[in-house]
């Protein structure tokens, strides 16, 4: 499944990132690194883009960007 | 005296900008980083014997080469002339923040860590053993709490500390573990002797896969090309051994390496809650009040800037209007028949500053906000909020608030506007934004179309005025989306990955910092530039002048009116007082500056100073402009005024006579074989170009050449006058809706651009499109015999459906950020 499947405020583990370049350094930078906790706090009002929180910070993201991201819960 | 060079670093919401500010007090200077439109911050202050020059480098989450922002930074912090580097981190967020630092360490330079935001840190329960810190990182750490200026002589102090033995405080590079082997070797291979950079730096940045560095090899290094094979090897034999690729391996081993620290150093950690921030985004970001919020938000910026603004202009167009006749008087006094040239120009160039400054409340007000939502920590929810609507567009959440202040409804200015694209992170959506701001209804149109409004549409005038300011909104963000889609092809893109900060209380110093840099920057760049283009317009409407015949005319019928007065006066007491020319031209000066004295005035003390201060000047003049009781005072005064609302028409007939054999409009009605299909006549086409320099001129202009005796341009002459029809208004206030932006606009798009080029572009696209726009809605609403409010809504029935097509076509491929 990825991120932008989850649950509101279930805690899912990332487990891999399909991503090259410029978003996957980005999504690096923010802490999305393989086997880190991550949480969705909500979604926008218009359901794109998504509000998830990882290593205490809340980001923001496209669907289309959460897509690359493989999630499973614990 | 010695010089030291520091640079601030941090990742963005660390606080990097208050330590500035806490440095440098406001002694600070903005410019832009050569070739790029991001601003460059430095500012400096002496301590004990040595000048200190601090460089605030834009916040960055880390020091890939992927974003120009990030590419500077590091450029700053490897340069050998950067002495010391300030890292900025957050207590109260430290692991994130060390990530950062992490990366710091690499470069090898002395670094000073302001540990900030102690108090909140300490708050959440944190307690820190900076020694140990200390003996990690081999930095300088001083505590601090910038918004309350503690730790700030401390900071100045290491700085001192740290330069004269910075050796020993050069970070120490991180241990990258596993990869380390392998960084070695490749360490092994960099010939050093050529290369500025530390043989670490370069090689772990190697393994990053970093562009940049890759590019630095093979140019400075002989064995570039073994180096890099011996690499990709490296680079497989790795992901082989451990299953994961290298440049992920980096980041991971970072934020290892920042928990390790964290657990050495901090004591009594309790989980870091955003209990606060949570509560208020449960409310503003909630799913259905999430719009309500942001719309009264945008409401409030709107009721407290423009309209509370516009009433402030009520006591400040005084004071420009008194420092207009103050600079106005250093100059020749007025002649009976004609008012000097040198005068004109002064008057005409006083008007156009004015019609700039006369905005500064507004902006004053509207900048202030601003900056608190910005401190706050509002506007990158605004960005998640529509982002979705914009994207479809090629714009970004971003873009909200920049077409919010162009003014999306009514009456914005696109001015701060185009300053508010500034911190947008797509650059390609940052084009689109700052290209289609023009678009909008900017204040100085309103007028302009109430004035046609009030001519043709009495009946429909409000509902006129929605198809007007909405209609803009629709073209907008369809020229943004053809834009994105052709021009803008190339401009880089970025994900959408923002971090929404917790909330802050903001400083009171730190937004007003902000408010007078941007009016500081409004001021140097636009009034100087419009005062230029001023000088330019007042050529081109005062030469090549009035024919000789007419001037004849013209002199005789002021003769005439001279005659008039004095016949009417022969017999009055009062007589030898205003038989001479020289009198009367005196008493003229006398009674219109006497007149616009008291006109600035509103207290009754003042009043009465000013009329004993004329009475002292000249008694006569001043009874004949007051007569009171006395009744042969009261004949020459009205005598007197008589000949002033004649030498007033005189004076208009020569400015008309003078614009229709001016240059400007020569170039009006050489537009004309183009203009009459959308069925503009000469005097329109002049409104326009003159409308150019400043949108406020359009009104007077088109008051001035469908002349009414009126006073009040707002009358209908334009309907009665002239032989347009509701439909020829139709495009005119299409044309007007869409024409190039005002001359501070242009600048100031020049100014974030940097380059003439989208300068231009900015200028004619509107041009071309606006005046399509007019002839396709003349020729079409001629050719159905449309009246002119028909031919508004299918108008804008027409740009709705462009609209709602573009939409469904997709922006980009998907992975497109390569």
């Amino acid at each position: 499944m990825t991120l932008d499947e989850i649950q509101t405020n279930k805690v899912a583990i990332i487990k891999e990132i399909n991503a090259q370049g410029m978003l996957l350094q980005k999504l690096y930078d923010m802490g999305f690194i393989e086997g880190n906790k991550i949480k969705m706090i909500r979604k926008s009002p218009l359901s794109d883009p998504i509000e998830v929180e990882v290593l205490a910070y809340h980001i923001s993201l496209r669907i289309q960007e959460a897509k690359s991201i493989k999630v499973t819960y614990e | 005296m010695n010089n030291i060079q520091v640079a601030l670093v941090g990742q963005p919401n660390c606080g990097k900008s208050t330590i500035f500010n806490m440095l440098t007090n406001i002694k600070q200077h903005i410019a832009n980083y050569p070739g790029v439109t991001i601003d460059k911050k430095s500012g400096s202050f002496n301590y004990k014997e040595s000048k200190i020059e601090v460089i605030d480098l834009p916040g960055t989450y880390s020091f890939s080469s992927y974003s120009v922002e990030e590419k500077i930074t590091r450029d700053y912090i490897l340069n050998k002339d950067t002495d010391i580097i300030i890292n900025t981190v957050d207590a109260s967020n430290l692991r994130r923040n060390l990530y950062l630092t992490m990366q710091l360490l690499d470069m090898h330079k002395p670094m000073i860590i302001a540990f900030n935001m102690i108090d909140v840190a300490k708050q959440n329960g944190l307690e820190f053993d900076l020694k140990k810190l200390q003996k990690l990182t081999n930095a300088k750490i001083i505590e601090t709490v910038a918004s309350k200026k503690q730790g700030l002589d401390e900071i100045k102090e290491s700085i001192v500390e740290v330069k004269k033995s910075q050796l020993s405080h050069i970070s120490n590079a991180l241990h990258y573990k596993e990869l380390q082997k392998y960084i070695d070797l490749i360490k092994e291979l960099i010939d050093n002797k050529s290369l500025t950079l530390s043989k670490h730096y370069i090689s772990v940045k190697l393994f990053e896969n970093d562009a940049q560095i890759i590019e630095y090899l093979k140019q400075n290094s002989n064995n570039a090309k073994q180096i890099l094979d011996y690499l990709e090897k490296l680079k497989e034999e790795f992901k082989e051994k451990f299953n994961i690729s290298c440049e992920q391996y980096i980041v991971k081993t970072r934020y290892e390496k920042a928990d390790e620290f964290l657990k050495a150093c901090s004591i009594n950690t309790k989980k870091n809650e955003r209990t606060f921030s949570d509560k208020i985004d449960s409310i503003v970001l909630n799913k259905y009040l999430a719009l309500p919020i942001l719309a009264s938000i945008i409401f409030t910026l709107y009721q407290l800037s423009i309209v509370y603004g516009y009433e402030l202009t009520t006591i400040t167009w005084p004071i420009l209007s008194w420092l207009k006749t103050t600079v106005v008087s250093f100059f020749p006094q007025e002649n009976i028949d004609s008012i000097p040239y040198i005068t004109q120009f002064a008057i005409w160039m006083m008007n156009s500053v004015n019609a700039l400054l006369n905005y500064l409340p507004i902006f004053f007000i509207l900048f202030f906000l601003l900056a608190i939502l910005e401190d706050v920590g509002y506007m990158p929810r605004m960005a998640f909020i529509l982002d979705r609507l914009f994207v479809k567009f090629g714009l970004h959440g971003e873009s909200t608030l920049p077409l919010v202040l162009s003014g999306i409804f009514a009456g914005g200015c696109a001015v701060p506007g185009v300053m508010a694209t500034k911190g947008m992170n797509d650059k390609k959506a940052q084009m689109a934004t700052m290209l289609t701001i023009p678009l909008m209804n900017c204040l100085a149109k309103i007028p302009f179309f109430t004035l046609i409004l009030a001519a043709f549409f009495q009946a429909d005038m409000a509902l006129m005025m929605f198809l007007i300011s909405t209609v803009t909104i629709f073209v907008a963000l369809s020229v943004s989306k053809v834009l994105t889609l052709t021009v803008l092809k190339a401009h880089e893109t970025t994900p959408f990955i923002m971090e929404l900060p917790s909330y802050h209380i903001p400083t009171l110093r730190g937004i007003f910092i902000k408010v007078f840099d941007k009016i500081w920057l409004y001021l140097k760049k636009i009034v100087t530039i419009v005062a230029a283009v001023a000088v330019v317009l007042f050529v081109l409407i005062q030469f090549p002048g009035i024919s000789k015949e007419k001037k004849e005319e013209l002199d005789n019928k002021s003769k005439n009116m001279q005659s008039i007065f004095y016949k009417k006066i022969q017999t009055n007491k009062y007589y030898s007082h205003l038989d001479e020319k020289d009198e009367l031209k005196a008493f003229i000066n006398f009674y219109n500056t006497y007149r616009s004295k008291r006109m600035n005035t509103t207290s009754k003390e003042k009043a009465k100073e000013i009329d004993s201060k004329y009475k002292d000047i000249n008694p006569y003049f001043f009874l004949f402009t007051k007569p009171k009781r006395d009744k042969e005072a009261k004949k020459i005064n009205r005598a007197f005024k008589k000949l002033l609302k004649t030498r007033k028409a005189l004076f208009r007939e020569t400015k008309d006579e003078k614009v229709e054999n001016s240059a400007l409009g020569s170039m009006g009605k050489f537009f004309v074989p183009l203009t009459q299909y959308a069925g503009f006549d000469w005097k329109i086409n002049v409104a326009f170009l003159s409308s150019f320099a400043a949108r406020e001129s359009s009104v007077a202009t088109i008051g001035a050449l469908y002349e009414s005796n009126k006073e009040d341009p707002r009358s209908s002459s334009i309907a009665s006058s002239s032989s347009y029809t509701p439909l020829g208004a139709v495009a005119i206030i299409i044309f007007m809706a869409l024409t190039p932006p005002c001359i501070a606009t242009m600048i100031m798009i020049k100014v974030q651009t940097n380059s003439y080029k989208w300068m231009f572009f900015a200028l004619s696209y509107p041009m071309v499109l606006g005046l399509l726009s007019a002839i396709f809605i003349f020729q079409v609403g001629s050719f159905l015999n449309l009246s002119g409010v028909e031919a508004m809504v299918y108008f804008y029935i027409f740009v709705l459906s462009i609209t709602m097509l573009l939409s469904l076509i997709p922006n980009y491929k998907k992975e497109n950020y390569v």
